[in-house]
């Protein structure tokens, strides 16, 4: 009887250590199957001169060395850093802006929220082609509004910034979003101390709002890097990276070396790269955010 | 006498927040052309974009017979059917296997959980685009191109979905939890009559976030796929549109980019206020 107790007991133990294990396991054969296997493929796969049907040969960091010495390459990372940047400072700071003065007791509140917001719920793909028909040389209503005939898609100067405004348009409100999320978690009692004291929006702004809501623009900013880093519809739609490059951006590129010309190896090279660069962004992000909230 | 209207008016803009309205109206009005463009795009009758001085009103409504014409040329049903059936599925498949995870990970003690939280978690920097490749090679290998399966299986584990659930199950009391027990109902049986209808808000949340993100997708389906049979509706929009050397229909083109929108923004419009709130919800916990 009381040997019969325990093991029962034994079992229900066993169950209760194991069960946890068991309701991990289908994220975990998705995770390691679609997510960390490839990933590690890729960066031993990168390792090796390679091609479709052909015998791999173990060379070492030499695909690393031939992708540094092609200056198509940096060519796309200088590209994708002038996108990056334009694109996430004019985005964050403008949706930071319309957050601060939209956090407010304002009658039309909901409706500029589904204003600004609207871009988001839509397809790139359709983002892309509106804009396409908006910057169209003869019909598009821009160059009719501005009274010229301007190639913008198709000027050397010109296609990167029209990319950027996309892009801007696509995602400030969804930044605008997150940073009207995170003012609201704000302690109002703090504004009224400061208004007390005769501070001026701006001084509450800069002295307030702006060091409180610190992780929030943290994370916002780190989004945007991550997205615009990884914007690659856009490209793909719009341009395809012309004309001569001058728009040509890391995933384009990639996607090109993969697909257009079947260079796997190289186009290996590229991801992992990139996903060691994205991985150290990250970490980055996590450090600050330790070191913020230690201090705090 | 003058300074004193001067400061009534000044009074008065401060307290209706004048200059807020007004910039936040420009600001609504610039982000708005766009959608403007394509409605009036839309309607044109497909010649009337070519008549000249330009006009911004249509001379005749055609936006029905445009959707049609178009509707006709490529087969925009199969592509509705497909994109409705990844997105619903993959919903579906994204739930079953985040609940019980972010289950174990918010209410049970267990070695590692910490350590497997993070694995989790990381998924959320790894995006698509940066394993495209190797996913690419994995599902070939597989022999899954072309299928509507291909499109989904890379999203089936959710890390934003088990970040979501955890913080909802962690807010249920323990003597819930332990009421439950009692009456013989624990661990999965659990989670299917009580945890789910206790983190309903919670999936709703999530559920609006996929289907946007997943709807809207356009890379990753337009690299798997090469024939109408899973092709996805932003690929189907994006050949008729782009489809060089006849040149793009833009009547047409915009016609049918209005029928891919209007489901999502449908349910922006009915539900706007939970759209608004998922959408805020997905940063403040990440």
């Amino acid at each position: 009887m009381i040997k019969n107790s325990h093991e029962v007991k034994g079992t229900k133990l066993r169950k209760l250590v194991i069960r946890p294990y068991l309701y991990l396991i289908p994220i975990f054969i998705f995770l390691i199957a679609f997510t960390y296997y490839p990933i590690a493929r890729m960066l031993y796969l990168s390792l090796f001169q390679w091609d479709i049907g052909s015998e791999k040969v173990f060379i070492g960091i030499e695909n690393y060395i031939t992708i540094s010495k092609t200056p198509l390459f940096w060519q796309v990372i200088k590209n994708n850093i002038v996108f990056s940047f334009g694109s996430v400072f004019i985005s964050v700071s403008l949706a930071l802006f319309l957050a601060v003065l939209a956090n407010k007791n304002l009658k039309f509140k909901g409706f500029y929220q589904s204003m600004v917001f609207y871009p988001h719920i839509i397809p790139l793909a359709v983002g892309a082609l509106i804009w396409i028909w908006l910057f169209n040389p003869r019909q598009g209503l821009f160059n009719h509004l501005l009274g010229v005939e301007v190639n913008w898609l198709n000027s050397f100067e010109l296609a990167l910034p029209s990319l950027m405004v996309v892009q801007i348009w696509a995602n400030m409100g969804y930044y605008f979003l997150l940073f009207l999320a995170g003012l609201q978690n704000l302690p109002p009692n703090l504004y009224e101390v400061a208004e007390l004291e005769g501070a001026n929006s701006w001084q509450k702004f800069r002295y307030l709002t702006f060091p409180l809501i610190n992780s929030t623009t943290f994370f916002v900013i780190l989004l945007a890097i991550i997205q615009s880093i990884q914007s690659v519809d856009l490209v793909y739609l719009m341009t395809e990276g012309g004309p001569a490059n001058s728009s040509n951006l890391i995933i384009y590129y990639l996607y090109t070396e993969a697909f257009r010309w079947w260079h796997l190896d190289i186009a290996s090279t590229i991801s992992s790269i990139l996903f060691i660069v994205l991985l150290l962004l990250t970490a980055f992000y996590f450090i600050l955010l330790e070191r913020k909230v230690y201090y705090a | 006498m003058r300074s004193q209207t001067r400061n009534k008016v000044w009074i008065f803009m401060e307290k209706n927040h004048v200059t807020t309205n007004l910039v936040l109206i420009i600001t609504s009005a610039i982000v708005l052309i766009p959608l403007f463009w394509i409605i009036i795009t839309a309607i044109k009758e497909p010649a009337e974009i070519f008549y000249r001085p330009f006009s911004l009103i249509p001379k005749r409504f055609a936006l029905f017979s445009n959707i049609a014409e178009a509707w006709s040329r490529a087969p925009f049903a199969k592509y509705y059917w497909n994109t409705v059936v990844v997105v619903m599925g993959l919903l579906v498949v994204q739930l079953i296997i985040a609940i019980p995870a972010a289950y174990a990970f918010a209410r049970l003690e267990f070695k590692g959980k910490n350590l497997l939280f993070m694995i989790v978690l990381a998924k959320l920097m790894i995006t698509a685009q940066s394993v495209l490749l190797p996913n690419y090679l994995l599902i070939s290998s597989l022999g899954l191109l072309d299928t509507k399966l291909a499109i989904a299986l890379p999203y089936f584990s959710s890390p934003l979905g088990v970040l979501l659930f955890r913080q909802a199950f962690k807010q249920i009391p323990q003597e819930v939890v332990d009421a439950a027990k009692i009456d013989g109902c624990q661990g999965l049986k659990f989670i299917w009559h009580i945890g789910i209808s206790l983190v309903k808000p919670m999936i709703v949340a999530f559920s609006i976030i996929s289907i946007v993100y997943h709807w809207n997708e356009f890379f990753w389906p337009m690299l798997v796929t090469d024939t109408a049979k899973a092709r996805t509706l932003t690929i189907g929009l994006a050949m008729f549109g782009l489809k060089g050397e006849t040149g793009t229909e833009w009547t047409l083109t915009m016609a049918i980019a209005i029928v891919v929108v209007v489901p999502l923004f449908f349910m922006f419009a009915v539900f706007r206020r939970q759209f608004i709130n998922s959408f805020m919800q997905s940063g403040t916990t990440g």
